[in-house]
């Protein structure tokens, strides 16, 4: 009986795989978060599933990691009208807009400096720019989620 | 009389209110307490909690956001000497500091603006000063987090 649970457990992951699966993976996880820690334990699980994948290919640290900050951003262009829609109920459109732009402008220019100085160092460049990205993604998402549950 | 003045509210209020000397002691001590940087995040609120609860004790109203105001400045003095030190480890990297600095300029940006809309978006319950002051002191901790992690970065 244990033997055809687990292997029940097996056959979704083994028909849906790619960057579908490894989304799933990562709503799964959040759709039990209870709070922001629960949600922070959501990340790199895009990651690691493509990397697992990959049977860590050569060149997959960057490309893995790419997928993770994409499934990030899916989820923030996901979030985005909502909280669009909730500010210009209250007038606050044009604040909701500014503050997100300067949120870009942050997230990109911190995160070529964390390529910059990867690539001084000789370390994996596009690993560090996507992870980069993924990580501020990620809070700016939960950070949009309590606006949306609290504001 | 100034000193009689100055005087009697400590005397008369010193065994329940400890004050701002205390609570600062509360950050501090949380800073020293902690063995890797991974720890510093749990030092937000150190401050902001001694000083809501003896607040509290006196009947003030914590929406004018002094608490967390107070905190606030102390992580933005740290993040200044952290920025001293960020510039000491990239001295011999000077196109790094370049880059390093427009993040940091693109940082202000944000929070100047994320603190703003803080403000207005909860104007209306009355507690936007607290949520602004609140979204400065979490922002400058984790900006001074980002930056120290910099620093004992080991490339």
């Amino acid at each position: 009986m244990r033997t055809l649970l687990f292997a029940l457990c097996l056959l979704p992951t083994a028909a849906l795989a790619g960057p579908g699966a490894w989304e799933s993976l990562r709503a799964d996880c959040q759709s039990r978060a209870e709070t922001v820690d629960d949600l922070r334990g959501c990340k790199q699980i895009v990651f690691f599933a493509c990397k697992e994948e990959s049977g860590d290919a050569p060149g997959s640290d960057g490309t893995c990691q790419a997928a993770e900050a994409l499934a990030w951003d899916g989820e923030l262009n996901q979030l985005w009208p909502q909280l669009k829609a909730m500010s210009e109920e209250r007038g606050l459109s044009d604040q909701l807009l500014a503050t997100q732009k300067a949120w870009i402008a942050f997230r990109d220019a911190s995160c070529r400096y964390q390529a910059d100085w990867a690539n001084m160092i000789a370390a994996d460049a596009v690993w560090e720019e996507q992870n980069c990205l993924s990580e501020m993604t990620a809070e700016r998402v939960f950070d949009f989620r309590l606006m949306l549950v609290d504001g | 009389m100034r000193i009689f003045l100055f005087a009697l509210p400590l005397l008369l209020a010193a065994p329940v209110h400890a004050g701002e000397a205390d609570w600062i002691a509360r950050f501090d001590v949380c800073q020293a307490d902690i063995t890797s940087l991974d720890e510093m995040a749990s030092c937000i609120g150190s401050y902001t909690e001694a000083c809501s609860e003896e607040r509290i004790r006196a009947n003030q109203d914590l929406a004018d956001g002094a608490c967390m105001a107070g905190e606030a400045a102390l992580w933005d003095a740290k993040l200044n000497r952290t920025w001293g030190a960020v510039k000491e480890r990239l001295a011999s990297d000077p196109a790094g500091m370049e880059a390093l600095r427009g993040a940091q300029k693109a940082w202000i940006g944000f929070r100047d603006a994320e603190c703003a809309a803080m403000a207005a978006i909860w104007a209306d319950n009355g507690t936007g000063a607290a949520e602004a002051a609140t979204c400065q002191m979490r922002l400058t901790a984790e900006r001074v987090i980002t930056l120290q992690s910099l620093v004992e970065g080991n490339d």
